[in-house]
């Protein structure tokens, strides 16, 4: 495998290796080519100020990403276009994809912001970081202000807030759980089993030693030699090598609608129970939504504190399921952590190596921000809890959830939906994932959670959803070399 | 006397009958009719258990059943003993014999009969459609299978539905009592076992589940010692032929080629948009076996051995797991056949399976891929293997790409149970069994675990 010393991160994007947190102040810009001519010189430009990885940058930052829609727009050459990925080609929206990713009903495409067949076509994207909004502003309107005489046209600028102690808004820590890459590690010790580079690369060996599939090209069509040789064929040149699939989400978080269906739960439980005199209703809203997320507010994972929160837990996720909880009494089978990130529980062999490699080659690495003012500025759910009818209307807010992956099919896509939106999995029978899942399947309702417990399961029922998708698409990170080969 | 041979034979499975079988038929379409049976297919597919035409919900033994068509084969220069054009293929998978479930099939279900096969050669004309006329149809036009895997030999459609009923009504129950406030699971259990019996509905499953008999397991355990017997004797007496069998495939593999082109996206597009309707998926495709003698003895003499060891030894719910070699099992397919085509020219396999087809794939590669290579590597194009069972399916992206080349789509498809995965079915089948008998509070717990 690779040693750190070959890896050049000066060809791969910054955001591969860092989600630049601290440069507070981010927006994305989706934008379409109107007229590729004019806009080649301006993104040959663009490519010397792009971040990659060699640097930290503590002013700004700038990552470039294109959907198949951009490169086609781009005139680049069937053969090479048909040379990208299944997914990335047939993109978010096809019916299969919005069946397994559960954009349908309300979450359909047709509804989004951006992304959708109503919504204009989106070619580029353009993540902008900044150490603050000032300079954020500066920044985008430097990008912004030549744009449109240079035959693009932005569509869509998404604002990111930046919440408490890295947190998402529904009040719980985010960002905890990412897979770990031996090579981007360059001063800790190294980590119990790290996920390959070629999980997130193109160009690397993957989970199964091998190479994802890649846009190669042959080596004629490049003739300036921009791009590195194929590893396996020098006949052909690497488009994707140092490069990746971004997928970006853009969903919608019902804040109220999910605290005071938390807080309707614990009062019909409180009231069942009519010994129970102590007030602890809050208490058990938060309690209940742990469960559901699999940690507690602050992070700590409910198989490290399986009775109350306890911030103070020095590595949050220093844990395995198998040994410790194998029945799900601490942290339920169905609970938002371990089904996006199943770690040693899943077959094959629970609790070995073996089902450790299974998980590793089903991995993300999530670098999405929040979007939307907090439901309350110190984003702790004892506090949103104590007036949930505060808001009028619904506000905006959410996640711009963006990930890294080498294969969308058997990493995003197959979170997504064999683990995530999938009612029957790990032995479940009606439960989708109780934050994200989609609450209709095959035109059944699919809302349960289950709560392991002895000396027997507790049931939360008719569940609803508290996420609606409102934009998305595939795009492809490329590295350095591939930028300058498309943009020739 | 090969006939005899099949009279033999088909004697000694009627004595001797497997709870599950498989009926499976293929019919020569009328090249002037196909559109029109599509037309047929695509209606019935709307809604495979209630339409107008072939209600597959009328059949309570069904488990699943699919009608698909099949091209080809390609003339190409190879053998040809018939020419077929395109074929129509249907598989239901049934409790029961096949002969029962065709007389059902034409008693209930003899219009939606007729408009379907009637699209065939030999169907009967409209004058001369009868009972006996449309069985006869269906009785000259089954095939065999090679290979069969039942997930649990002996566990019926219905009881599978049963034990669903079982478990939701358990499921309410529990929702409605505070569970909290017992002091110990037998207590629990107690009162969940009271609960069945007050309740007519389910009170069935207070009796113990119906075995197969004595004299059944019986002929089942004889059988398998002979087939263990004749295996063993096979190794001692012929190891060196079958070493330089292993020696001549080992040569051949390395001069095989693989296929290397990606399907194209539009096809695989269209196979996924008849996918993840329900729990499970249906699964077919189907290839050519390598020319020449040595791949042709090779497949149909694994198939026969797999068909042993399927029915033998992985017949309950894990399929080819054997933790002593390390090897782990696939417990997420229900059913599936290894079906020869065209005097053994091409292979068709057909399954059902859990979730979607990412993870089927995945656990191809991850968990079975040695027992996949074993006997699809004596395919066309398929993956190249090391002593035929290395690399091959291993290979991710070749492997995935060979599937995407090969998969073909079902016309109609239908399931009993479309929202229970074979686990959830073994799951259920556990609640029911933890109804009756003793149990200490360790296996009470466990047990409770279950609801």
């Amino acid at each position: 495998m690779a040693s750190t010393k070959t890896i050049e991160f000066d060809d791969i994007q910054g955001l591969v290796t860092r989600g630049f947190g601290s440069l507070t102040a981010a927006s994305y810009l989706l934008i379409n080519i109107i007229d590729p001519q004019k806009a080649r010189p301006w993104l040959r430009d663009l490519v010397a100020q792009v971040t990659y990885a060699d640097l930290r940058p503590d002013e700004q930052a700038l990552n470039l990403a294109v959907t198949h829609h951009g490169l086609a727009q781009l005139d680049i050459e069937q053969a090479i276009l048909d040379s990208f990925s299944d997914e990335f080609r047939s993109g978010m929206i096809t019916p299969h994809k919005r069946h397994i990713l559960g954009d349908e009903g309300e979450n359909a495409p047709e509804h989004w912001l951006w992304g959708g067949p109503a919504t204009p076509q989106i070619d580029l994207l353009l993540l902008c970081y900044a150490k603050d909004a000032n300079t954020l502003v500066e920044l985008e309107n430097s990008l912004s202000a030549s744009m449109s005489s240079n035959g693009l046209k932005l569509i869509e600028k998404l604002d990111t807030e930046m919440l408490v102690d890295n947190k998402e808004h529904f009040g719980f820590r985010d960002s905890i759980g990412q897979p770990y890459i031996d090579e981007f590690n360059r001063q800790k010790p190294k980590q119990p089993d790290p996920v390959p580079l070629g999980e997130f690369l193109l160009g690397y060996p993957n989970g199964y030693d091998r190479y994802t599939q890649r846009p190669l090209i042959k080596a004629e069509q490049d003739p300036l030699k921009l791009l590195n040789e194929c590893a396996e064929n020098s006949a052909y040149h690497d488009l994707g090598y140092n490069g990746t699939y971004l997928v970006f989400r853009h969903l919608f978080q019902d804040v109220p609608g999910f605290w005071r269906t938390l807080k309707d739960l614990a009062e019909t439980r409180q009231r069942a129970d009519e010994n129970d005199l102590f007030d602890h209703k809050q208490e058990e809203a938060i309690r209940l939504a742990s469960k559901m997320v699999g940690r507690w507010p602050s992070g700590t994972a409910l198989v490290q504190s399986p009775n109350k929160d306890d911030p103070n837990a020095p590595d949050k996720d220093a844990f395995t399921y198998h040994a410790t909880d194998q029945d799900g009494m601490k942290c339920p089978l169905g609970a938002h952590i371990r089904r996006t990130n199943p770690r040693d529980s899943l077959k094959p062999e629970p609790g070995s190596d073996k089902s450790m490699a299974f998980t590793n080659r089903h991995r993300i690495l999530r670098r999405g921000r929040a979007y939307g003012k907090p439901f309350d500025p110190s984003m702790n759910p004892e506090h949103f809890l104590e007036d949930l009818n505060k808001e009028p209307a619904p506000i905006s807010r959410g996640l711009h959830f963006i990930c890294l992956n080498a294969n969308i099919g058997r990493q995003f896509e197959f979170v997504q939906h064999t683990w995530a939106n999938n009612p029957n999995f790990n032995g479940l029978y009606q439960d989708p994932d109780p934050i994200i899942g989609s609450r209709s399947l095959n035109g059944s309702q699919e809302d349960q959670f289950t709560i392991q417990k002895f000396p027997c399961r507790d049931q939360l029922n008719n569940l609803p959803s508290f996420i609606k998708t409102r934009g998305g698409a595939y795009f492809f990170l490329p590295s350095r070399r591939a930028l300058s080969y498309l943009f020739a | 006397m090969k006939q005899l041979m099949k009279r033999i034979q088909d004697l000694l499975k009627e004595l001797h009958p497997l709870p599950q079988n498989a009926l499976i038929l293929r019919m020569p379409v009328i090249e002037a009719n196909e559109g029109e049976l599509r037309k047929v297919l695509a209606t019935i597919n709307q809604d495979p258990a209630d339409n107008a035409i072939f209600p597959f919900s009328v059949f309570s033994n069904i488990h699943f059943a699919r009608f698909l068509l099949l091209e080809g084969p390609v003339l190409d220069g190879r053998k040809q003993s018939e020419t077929y054009a395109t074929t129509l293929i249907f598989i239901a998978n049934i409790d029961g014999s096949k002969t029962d479930f065709i007389d059902e099939l034409v008693k209930h279900v003899s219009q939606g009969l007729d408009q379907v096969l009637s699209a065939c050669h030999g169907y009967p004309l409209k004058s001369k459609r009868t009972r006996a006329s449309r069985k006869s149809f269906i009785s000259e036009h089954i095939i065999p299978s090679q290979t069969d895997y039942v997930n649990t030999i002996g566990r019926s459609a219905s009881m599978i539905r049963q034990e669903s009923e079982l478990r939701d009504a358990l499921k309410l129950f529990l929702n409605g009592i505070k569970p909290d406030s017992f002091r110990s699971a037998t207590a629990l259990r107690d009162e969940v076992i009271k609960f069945v019996s007050s309740n007519p509905e389910i009170s069935w499953a207070l009796a113990s589940r119906a075995q197969p008999s004595f004299l059944w397991r019986s002929i089942e355990n004889i059988r398998f010692a002979g087939i263990t017997a004749l295996g063993m004797l096979i190794l001692l007496w012929a190891w060196p032929i079958l070493a330089v069998w292993v020696l001549a495939l080992r040569m051949r593999e390395s001069r095989d080629s693989e296929d290397t082109h990606r399907p194209p996206l539009e096809r695989l597009n269209q196979l996924r948009s008849t996918e993840d309707i329900a729990a499970h998926n249906p699964f077919a495709a189907v290839g050519y076996v390598k020319s020449g003698w040595l791949r042709h003895t090779t497949t149909q003499t694994l198939l026969v051995a797999a068909q042993g060891v399927l029915r033998h030894v992985f017949n309950k719910g894990n399929l080819a797991g054997i933790p002593v070699l390390g090897l782990d099992g696939v417990d997420t397919i229900h059913f599936a056949h290894w079906i020869m085509l065209d005097d053994g020219q091409r292979l068709l396999f057909t399954s059902n399976y859990d979730g979607s087809l990412e993870s089927y794939m995945v656990d191809f590669i991850d968990k079975v891929a040695w027992g996949l290579n074993l006997i699809f590597s004596n395919g066309e194009g398929y993956p190249l293997t090391r002593w035929i069972v290395h690399d091959g399916a291993k290979k991710e992206q070749n492997f995935k790409d060979y599937l995407g080349n090969h998969q073909i789509e079902n016309q109609v498809w239908f399931t009993a149970y479309p929202r229970l995965t074979a686990v959830n079915i073994a799951n259920n089948e556990a609640i029911h069994d933890g109804l009756y008998g003793h149990m200490t509070e360790a296996q009470a717990r466990a047990w409770l675990k279950r609801l």
